[in-house]
């Protein structure tokens, strides 16, 4: 196999077909959040659109989300008179149906505790946010715990600059990487970083690709910034990732280079899942090895 | 021997080829293992992924590892073997088992392979189905009890709790009668067994277990 076979097969492992279950799963709870914010805030009619990878294209089976924005007009504060309040209210509304995990900017849904689901994660940020104008373009949104208490940004601009970029694949495998590494790394932020990267290698393979990329983050000595599209003067996206991060991301990129150049392609996206049903249904099947037999789970308590 | 700092390299080292995106470093007085967990098949394939934090004490195998599922794949219940009492933590065996799956676990890599993998192939087999189709043990003590049922190879819940109460005194003599009910005398019956059970099981593990059994009421 070739390493653009390889690179080919792996993407393809991490593909979500649109029938699948999570895929399925995604836009089932979509359609709940949607109605449950529509009622809670009824008298306000939030702009209630899809954002996140699963809108940007760049959704892999290991790392998928939907972002769901929930914008209000410039001129109402019917759901709270500054974005702080917004962004509790919609937190509240939430609560009552989910577990809320509060990020910075988004909360993140959940399931509720003492339910079936509980803790699952439903892959869905919910990101509150006030539009600046009556245009609805560029929105502000809390930041909870930052050193700036709103940004500002621009959703159709995000969007476009991502699906647009021309290295939706080298982003999804760049993400893999994140994942399997388990960078604490804002993924926006790695987008942004692998599109400016790559921004004279759209023509490259995807192997050369992804070590231009790692050659970027290793020049960039553990300081990494990228300008916002949506507000390039206005928000410090390098603050967004702490020093250690991006100290173990430049030194993964170094090993990663080091690794691809002697042809391990393998020692960073390991082999080809198996993940089909069928495949899942004949592993679990299979007794155990030979001499021993498989542990069972248990719980302790009542 | 207790770990140390140093063995994190060590075992970063011994899993690098079946696990390669867990990282290992000792961390607030454990040795922790963070990343991405390929779930193996009989066949060595990958079929999934989930991302894990295993914790090793520093007197491991004395004491077994703490799993944490941190994907959130995985409901956090009860039912999927998870104690919320302990920030969720993932239940891969019934902790009498340990003594017996240390002999087999001794190593960081060799839990890996085993106890976790056992416990995602279970979590895998349930998303697949919607129910349990391998098997898990019940919850709580009367799980325990079915692990002693299976490790004195007796049926009865009487016949475990004179096993264990036999366990409890510091020697096991051959005049008592045997714990499997045949009426014999131990020295007769199933003495050695019981002695080579007690290679594994203190006295006082074996009073507490006692004491959680008994409480299980009769049917």
């Amino acid at each position: 196999m070739t390493t653009a076979e390889y690179l080919s097969a792996v993407l393809k492992s991490q593909a979500l077909a649109e029938d699948s279950v999570e895929l399925k799963t995604l836009r089932a709870k979509r359609k709940d959040v949607e109605e449950l914010l529509k009622k809670a805030f009824k008298d306000c009619s939030p702009t209630i659109r899809y954002g996140g990878s699963y809108a940007k294209g760049t959704l892999i089976r290991e790392s998928y989300d939907l972002d769901l924005t929930c914008y209000f007009a410039c001129d109402d504060d019917g759901a709270g008179d500054n974005l702080r309040d917004i962004y509790n209210n919609v937190a509240f509304a939430l609560s009552h149906s989910y577990f809320v995990e509060r990020k910075t900017s988004a909360l993140r849904l959940k399931g509720k505790l003492d339910t079936d689901v509980a803790k699952v994660d439903f892959h869905i940020d919910v990101v509150p946010g006030r539009f600046t104008d009556a245009t609805r373009g560029d929105v502000y949104i809390h930041q909870e715990g930052a050193d700036k208490d709103r940004m500002k940004t621009n959703l159709d601009v995000h969007l476009s600059h991502i699906k647009g970029s021309g290295v939706i694949d080298a982003i999804k495998l760049v993400k893999l990487w994140k994942v399997r590494h388990w960078f604490n790394l804002k993924t926006f932020v790695l987008e942004l970083l692998v599109i400016e990267a790559l921004s004279e290698k759209k023509t490259k393979s995807l192997a050369d690709q992804l070590q231009g990329f790692w050659q970027a983050v290793v020049d960039a000595r553990g300081n990494i910034a990228v300008e916002d599209p949506a507000n390039p003067s206005g928000n410090d996206l390098s603050k967004m990732n702490d020093a250690v991060t991006q100290l173990l991301l430049s030194n993964a990129a170094s090993q990663a280079l080091v690794s691809t150049e002697a042809d391990g392609w393998h020692d960073i996206f390991g082999p080809v899942e198996e993940t089909s049903d069928s495949a899942k249904a004949a592993a679990v099947a299979a007794p155990s090895n030979v001499g021993t037999s498989r542990t069972k789970p248990w719980v302790p308590g009542r | 021997m207790r770990l140390s700092a140093a063995d994190a390299a060590n075992i970063q080292r011994d899993v690098r080829q079946l696990y390669p995106d867990l990282v290992v470093i000792c961390h607030d007085g454990v040795i922790r293992c963070t990343g991405s967990c390929p779930v193996y098949s009989e066949s060595g394939a990958v079929i999934d992924r989930f991302s894990i934090r295993l914790d090793v004490p520093l007197d491991f195998p004395a004491t077994p590892p703490r799993l944490y599922e941190l994907s959130g794949r995985i409901p956090k219940t009860r039912d999927r073997h998870f104690d919320a009492s302990k920030e969720d933590k993932a239940c891969l065996f019934v902790e009498d088992e340990w003594p017996w799956l240390a002999t087999r676990c001794s190593t960081v890599l060799s839990f890996l392979q085993g106890p976790v993998n056992d416990f995602f192939i279970w979590q895998v087999s349930f998303n697949l189905y919607g129910e349990d189709r391998i098997g898990a043990w019940a919850h709580g003590d009367e799980g325990r009890l079915e692990f002693y049922k299976g490790l004195f190879a007796i049926a009865s819940k009487d016949g475990v709790e004179t096993a264990l109460l036999y366990l409890t005194y510091r020697e096991i003599k051959g005049h008592h009668e045997c714990y499997c009910g045949s009426g014999a005398k131990l020295r007769n019956c199933h003495l050695e067994t019981l002695r080579g059970i007690r290679d594994f099981i203190s006295t006082t593990r074996a009073q507490e277990a006692l004491n959680q059994i008994k409480k299980i009421p009769k049917r």
